[in-house]
């Protein structure tokens, strides 16, 4: 086991290497820099740009940059945003709670309604929830979510008037949880509409593949009560590729959602992403892909260990 | 005089009693522990107790003291203007060091700290032209400039002062707490908070020296999308729509919505087709001529911009004080175009695009990606272009990318682009197309255009020199004439700028030579 996680943790070095390097050098290929939003300014003289962008050391060979870039990294420096010469470190964990309690909640509801959906329909494959429950997980899943949202937005706040319409809580307001969940609701709403139609699809094709199984049957001969069967005896195993999927899923919980947090201006991770690119702010932009391809690793990490703690025919050496 | 340890034992004293009041220290232990540190506080401050002894005032020194006694040599402050400030409301003695010097040394730190070339100042300009400071007396900042630049008043009302006994000894300025955690001022609010990217509190300063504002709090939220921003103003969830505002598309519904005042106006923003002059397909003036007589900006105003903004023939919006109504009307006359490039030998080629001596009307136009409005108006330029035997091709770019040095060094052919040429409320538009001003020739300056007119130049070297207004006025009426009749640029329309108000808002005045109509904020309020 210790030999496992030493070579998946190399392994893991390996990954985030490549990811920094290829993210670093997409970053800095793509046209345009950091200098424009100076160049924006009237009165910026052509000299001054080209100094800041000495000072910012974009002149250097790109090897260069990226070598004290990842020697910063490394040692815990990740740098300043180029936009308020704040630490990036901060600028990042400053975000993070808000991303992580809107998908977590999105999360745990997608997944526990999900799960009931998924589990309804297969054992009632063909019956009318069946096919309704696939019908809107269709829709759910093809409805683009920026247009959800808004929708939701018009729907909920405009015409009802019941629900904000966006922010995390009432602007100016104290913190006060009823206030704080009272604003989760539509954006999480929003983004665990999409997730619980992932979540009901998978559910239903690994119970309906573990139902028709020998041992089921066996234990419906044996007869052990239907309830029994359905969650002692088929839930366990259909949850086995679940926990891929939560593994898989568990990262993006973290990186936020770029058209939800926009919609909703909820000030979380993803929309910090979308305005750094806008200002090509590489050492956040940096320091995000980092954070996020640490967690994707991280994820899947935590996946096949549990996958080797709940499926005995898996051996982890 | 104190030394350092001491104001480490003083930190921890407030610690002290701050955990005290909490109730997270007990009384007895409060007091045990306190009694330590003003044992520790006594014993270091054994320094500072000897000088105090030594140098110890005379009796009777203070009542020799008038209002003439000099209390600063090196600021020359007198007894009399430090009493002033402490009459006027300066409550700390550091508020009587930040509004006198006394004791503090030079004063100019907002203007150094704007010239300093480490500093990444918005806009530079007037600083540039200071030759000193002095501060004649406590009300009053005497600025003696290198030569006349008459702007230099609105450039500077556009300066906003910064303590500079902060910002003097920073490492970088550019990247001191200052700017983003602990900013200080005089203005009628002070900071609150701060979330970047999401919100800013302001809290009415108490020790403003101005009428008190009505508001206690005002909160910044910051929205990037503007069909965001106008969904929560809907809502109700913003009282005033700040900077961009409501989008034109949205005017309409907007007026009709319940509870809410829509303010209209013009802003000094004009929206231009830029001709690259260094390019040699624009050099002559009948090309410039005919492709400001096929462009056709009632279609463009009417239906892309919902009929909103309002045709311009100059650089200057009608609001101006040397705005010349006299200038000749854009004529839509796609007839007219295709003579005039007939006329001086723009002849159609065999793929129906006209060319002179191997030359082809054909360029490119840039502007940037994702400007639905702009993307729109290419189109129609377009069509308007290739009705008379232009090729336009549309080369959008994302804004990182095109206002970094593709714009400045000029790089592009032609631009779609909304620019304020002026400064503030005042004409000057120097830096925009004076021919000392091209980038790509001389290293500095925005006349991107590369447009270069000794005429031109001369009237804007006048214009900056001549302070009485009358005479301005003339100088850059004239300018608008000669700029309009050479088409240094081809004027589309002037920018409105769409604000929502919530009804119940007081003294909202908007200004359209402010970035964002905050300007009089400490005179809002609700009405009762």
């Amino acid at each position: 086991m210790r030999q496992y996680l030493a070579r998946r943790v190399l392994q893991a070095a390996v990954v985030l290497g490549l990811v920094s390097l290829a993210g670093f050098s997409l970053l800095h290929l793509a046209p345009g820099g950091p200098a424009a939003i100076y160049a924006m300014s009237p009165t910026m003289a052509a000299e001054d740009l080209d100094r800041i962008t000495r000072e910012l050391g974009l002149d250097r060979p790109l090897h260069v940059q990226y070598l004290s870039w990842a020697r910063g990294f490394l040692t815990g420096n990740w740098g300043r945003s180029y936009r308020d010469g704040r630490l990036v470190l901060e600028v990042i964990t400053d975000r993070v709670p808000a991303t992580t309690v809107l998908m977590l909640s999105a999360f745990t509801v997608a997944v526990l309604l999900g799960l009931a959906a998924g589990i309804v329909s297969a054992v009632r494959q063909y019956s009318l929830f069946d096919h309704l429950a696939t019908s809107l997980a269709m829709v759910a899943l093809s409805i683009p979510t920026f247009w959800l949202g808004l929708m939701g937005i018009y729907v909920f706040a405009i015409l009802l008037r019941v629900l904000p319409p966006g922010n995390i809580g009432t602007v100016g307001a104290d913190f006060s949880l009823p206030d704080r969940l009272w604003h989760l609701v539509l954006p999480a709403g929003t983004l665990g509409v999409v997730m619980v139609a992932t979540w009901s699809r998978y559910t239903r094709a690994s119970m309906l593949e573990v139902i028709r199984a020998d041992y089921i049957r066996t234990a419906h001969a044996k007869g052990v009560a239907g309830g029994a069967v359905i969650f002692k005896h088929a839930l366990k195993n259909a949850l086995i590729p679940l926990v891929t999927l939560a593994g898989l899923q568990l990262p993006l919980v973290f990186s936020g959602a770029l058209v939800t947090e926009t919609i909703f201006t909820w000030p979380g991770m993803g929309r910090l992403f979308v305005d750094s690119i806008g200002y090509r702010d590489y050492p956040v932009l940096m320091g995000l892909l980092m954070f996020t391809a640490l967690l994707v690793v991280l994820g899947n990490l935590v996946a096949d260990l549990v996958y080797g703690a709940i499926d005995p025919r898996v051996r982890l050496a | 005089m104190r030394r350092v340890e001491c104001v480490v034992v003083g930190g921890g004293l407030a610690g002290l009693a701050v955990a005290g009041r909490l109730g997270r220290l007990t009384g007895r232990d409060y007091s045990r522990e306190a009694v330590r540190a003003r044992g520790r506080l006594l014993h270091r401050d054994g320094f500072r107790r000897v000088m105090d002894e030594m140098f110890r005032f005379g009796p009777g020194v203070y009542d020799l003291a008038d209002e003439q006694t000099t209390l600063c040599r090196c600021e020359e402050v007198t007894v009399g203007e430090a009493l002033a400030a402490i009459r006027e409301g300066a409550a700390h003695v550091n508020e009587v060091k930040a509004w006198t010097r006394v004791g503090m040394g030079r004063c100019q730190g907002t203007h150094e700290l704007i010239t300093n070339p480490k500093f990444g100042a918005y806009s530079k300009v007037g600083h540039d032209q200071v030759a000193g400071i002095e501060t004649p007396d406590d009300s009053t900042v005497r600025v003696r400039l290198k030569e006349p630049f008459a702007p230099f008043m609105t450039a500077w009302g556009d300066t906003y002062i910064v303590p500079a006994h902060i910002l003097e000894g920073a490492a970088d300025p550019n990247t001191h707490e200052f700017n983003t955690k602990s900013p200080v001022g005089t203005g009628p609010f002070r900071f609150g908070s701060r979330v970047a990217g999401d919100h800013l509190v302001l809290l009415a300063n108490a020790g403003y020296h101005g009428a008190a504002p009505a508001l206690d709090r005002v909160i910044f939220k910051y929205i990037p999308d503007l069909t965001v921003l106008y969904t929560q103003f809907k809502a109700g969830a913003v009282d005033v729509t700040g900077l961009q505002g409501i989008s034109a598309e949205f005017y309409a519904e907007a007026k009709s919505l319940p509870g809410v005042t829509v303010h209209l106006h013009y802003t000094p923003a004009v929206e231009y087709v830029y001709v690259n002059h260094g390019n040699p397909k624009f050099k002559e003036l009948a090309v410039r001529q005919a492709l400001y007589h096929a462009m056709d900006k009632r279609a463009i105003i009417d239906q892309v911009y919902y009929g909103l903004p309002k045709a311009v023939e100059g650089y200057l919006p009608a609001t101006s004080w040397a705005y010349n109504a006299e200038l000749p009307r854009h004529d839509y006359n796609p007839d007219r175009a295709k003579a005039i490039l007939d006329e001086a030998g723009w002849k159609p080629g065999p793929d129906g695009i006209r060319a002179k001596g191997g030359l082809r009307l054909s360029f490119s136009n840039a502007t940037t990606a994702g400007n639905k409005l702009r993307e729109q108006t290419q189109a129609l330029l377009q069509q308007n272009w290739r009705a008379i035997g232009v090729d336009m091709q549309i080369n959008n770019m994302p804004a990182a990318v095109i206002w970094g040095e593709f714009y400045v060094k000029s790089k592009f052919e032609t631009l779609l682009v909304g620019i304020q040429a002026s400064v503030g409320d005042d004409p000057d538009c120097l830096n925009r197309i004076h021919s000392k001003y091209i980038a790509a020739k001389t290293g500095s300056g925005r006349n991107v255009s590369q447009y270069e007119n000794p005429q031109v130049d001369r009237l804007l070297e006048d214009g900056v020199r001549e302070i009485d207004r009358a005479k301005r006025r003339a100088i850059y009426q004239k300018l608008q004439e000669v700029i309009r009749a050479d088409l240094a640029y081809l004027p589309i329309f002037s920018y409105v700028r769409i604000e929502g108000v919530k009804q119940g808002i007081v003294n909202y005045r908007p200004n359209p030579y402010t970035q964002v109509n905050n300007w009089n904020m400490h005179e809002w309020g609700w009405r009762a």
